[in-house]
C-alpha cells in the first residue's frame, strides 16, 4: 500500500458487516441507523461523511471519525462522560 | 502484485524464570532452523538467554533492552520488517515461521495491538499462537502478588506446565484444575508433552488449521457440555471471573460489533481475553472472534464447519469487571436491537 492509501484509506474493521451479498453502502447505511439509536441517548447524531461518519452534538460540534474505536473517543470528548455499555440508563434509554 | 502469504508469528510468554529459553531450546533442538527466525528481548541491558540459545540457533536477533510490552514496541517492528527484508533478498534463509520470546513481566496485549494494527506488520505477518509457561512449584505466588501473571496466563492460546517435577502428582492435578478455570479458553499441557510433539506446538492461526486444531482452539467454547457460572470461579483467583454467554437465536452482527467496541473502549482493560463462535444472521458458517484487552482479532468464518452450529457461545475472562453485570447488560442490549 502507498503512503496515500495509507493516509486515505481506513481500512477494514473488524466490525464491517460480514454479509458480501449486499451492496456496500446499503450496509453502511444499515450500521448507521444502528449507531444513531446507540447514540441517540447521549443527544449525538452520526451521519455519513466521504466514506467516514461525521459525529455532531446538540451544542454544533462536530468530529470527523474514521472507525468505531474513534467514535467513542469522540463522544466522549462531547458528552464529557464515559460511554458504558454496562450503564443502566443507557440500557434503559435504547 | 499479489503479497505472499503471511509469516505466522508466535508468541512465547512465562513470568520470570518460568523455563521459556529452556523450552526454547529444547524445541529448536529438533526444528529445521532454516525455517524458523527466532526474536528475544530481555529485559535487562546485558542479554543472557540469546547466549544459551546461540548454541541451537546462532541467529537469532536480541531486541534491545526493555520490556517489549511498554518500552520498545517500535524497536519490535524495526526488527520484524528487517527480517522480512533480509528474508526477502536471500539475506536470509526463507523462514516460514517467527517466534518472539518475550520478557518474563511483558504483557502480551500491547504485543498483539502492535501487530494487528501496524499496517506494515499486518501485510507481512499474522499472529500464530501465543504459548504460556507457567511455573509449576512457584505459580501460586506469582498469581498472588504479580499482576502480569495473570495477564500472561489469560492471554494464552496454550498453556504450558513447567517444572513438573518439582511438585507432586497431587499437587500438578490441582494445579490443572486451577488453570482450566483461570483460562478455560487455553489448550493445557506440559512442557515434557510439547516437546514430545514438537509440530504442535506453535501451530497456524485459526483460520486455517485443521478441524482438530480449531476445536481445541476453541476450548470452552467449542464444547457442548460446557458451562460455568460466576460464583465458583470467582474462588478460582481473587480479582478474576469467567463470564459465559450462551445464545440461542442468531445474532446481528452489526449491533453485536457496536455493543462489543464500546465494551472494549470503556472496559479494555477488564476483558483479559474473549473467544466466541457466533451463528450470525443467515451465515451458514459460524463466525469466530477473539480478542485480548482492547485488541480484537479480524473475525474468521468457518466455511468448512461440520453441521450447523445451533448455539452462540461468548466466553469472556475479566478482571475487576462482574460476570453478572455484563451478561445482563448484554442480553439487554441485545433484546433492544431485535424489537
Amino acid at each position: 500500500m502507498c503512503g496515500i492509501c495509507g493516509l486515505l484509506d481506513n481500512g477494514p474493521q473488524w466490525s464491517d458487516s460480514l454479509r458480501q451479498d449486499l451492496p456496500q453502502r446499503q450496509l453502511r447505511l444499515r450500521q448507521l441507523a444502528l449507531l444513531n439509536r446507540a447514540l441517540k441517548p447521549w443527544r449525538l447524531t452520526l451521519s455519513e461523511f466521504h466514506n467516514s461518519w461525521l459525529l455532531a452534538s446538540p451544542t454544533g460540534q462536530q468530529a470527523i471519525v474514521p472507525s468505531l474505536d474513534q467514535l467513542w473517543k469522540e463522544a466522549e470528548k462531547m458528552t464529557r462522560c464515559s460511554l458504558d455499555p454496562l450503564d443502566e440508563r443507557w440500557l434503559a434509554a435504547l | 502484485m499479489q503479497p505472499e502469504e503471511k509469516l505466522p508469528l508466535h508468541i512465547l510468554s512465562g513470568f520470570l524464570g518460568s523455563g521459556k529459553t529452556t523450552l526454547l531450546k529444547g524445541w529448536l533442538a529438533q526444528q529445521n532452523l532454516n525455517e524458523v527466525a527466532l526474536l528475544v528481548n530481555e529485559f535487562g541491558e546485558v542479554g543472557i538467554d540469546h547466549h544459551l540459545l546461540n548454541e541451537v540457533a546462532p541467529d537469532i536477533v536480541l531486541l534491545p533492552g526493555g520490556c517489549l510490552c511498554c518500552q520498545i514496541r517500535g524497536e519490535l517492528k524495526t526488527a520484524l520488517l528487517d527480517l522480512y527484508e533480509r528474508r526477502a533478498r536471500g539475506a536470509l534463509p526463507r523462514f516460514t515461521q517467527v517466534i518472539l520470546e518475550t520478557t518474563g513481566l511483558a504483557d502480551p496485549a500491547p504485543i498483539l495491538s502492535t501487530l494487528l494494527h501496524d499496517r506494515q506488520l499486518q501485510y507481512h505477518f499474522a499472529q500464530g499462537t501465543l504459548v504460556t509457561l507457567v511455573d509449576a512449584e512457584h505459580c501460586q505466588l506469582q498469581a498472588e502478588t504479580q499482576p502480569e501473571w495473570i495477564g500472561q496466563v489469560s492471554a494464552a492460546d496454550k498453556l504450558l506446565i513447567s517444572k513438573r517435577d518439582r511438585v507432586s502428582d497431587q499437587a500438578f492435578t490441582a494445579l490443572q484444575r486451577w488453570l482450566r478455570q483461570l483460562n478455560p479458553l487455553a489448550e493445557l499441557s506440559d512442557c515434557t508433552q510439547a516437546l514430545a510433539e514438537p509440530a504442535c506446538l506453535f501451530e497456524p492461526a485459526v483460520a486455517t488449521g485443521s478441524h482438530e486444531q480449531r476445536f481445541r482452539w476453541l476450548g470452552a467454547c467449542g464444547a457442548d457440555t460446557f458451562s460455568l457460572n460466576a460464583a465458583p470461579l470467582s474462588a478460582a483467583h481473587p480479582v478474576t471471573q469467567t463470564c459465559v454467554i450462551t445464545l440461542q437465536q442468531s445474532l446481528n452482527w452489526a449491533a453485536f460489533a457496536i455493543w462489543l467496541s464500546m465494551l472494549l473502549h470503556s472496559h479494555g482493560r477488564a476483558v483479559l481475553r474473549m473467544k466466541g463462535i457466533l451463528r450470525v444472521g443467515d451465515s451458514p458458517s459460524p463466525v469466530v472472534i477473539h480478542g485480548v484487552q482492547h485488541t480484537l482479532h479480524p473475525p474468521v468464518h468457518l466455511r468448512d464447519w461440520p453441521g450447523e452450529l445451533t448455539t452462540s457461545k461468548l466466553v469472556f475472562i475479566l478482571r475487576g469487571l462482574d460476570a453478572d453485570r455484563l451478561r445482563q447488560a448484554f442480553i439487554r442490549y441485545m433484546q433492544a436491537f431485535e424489537e
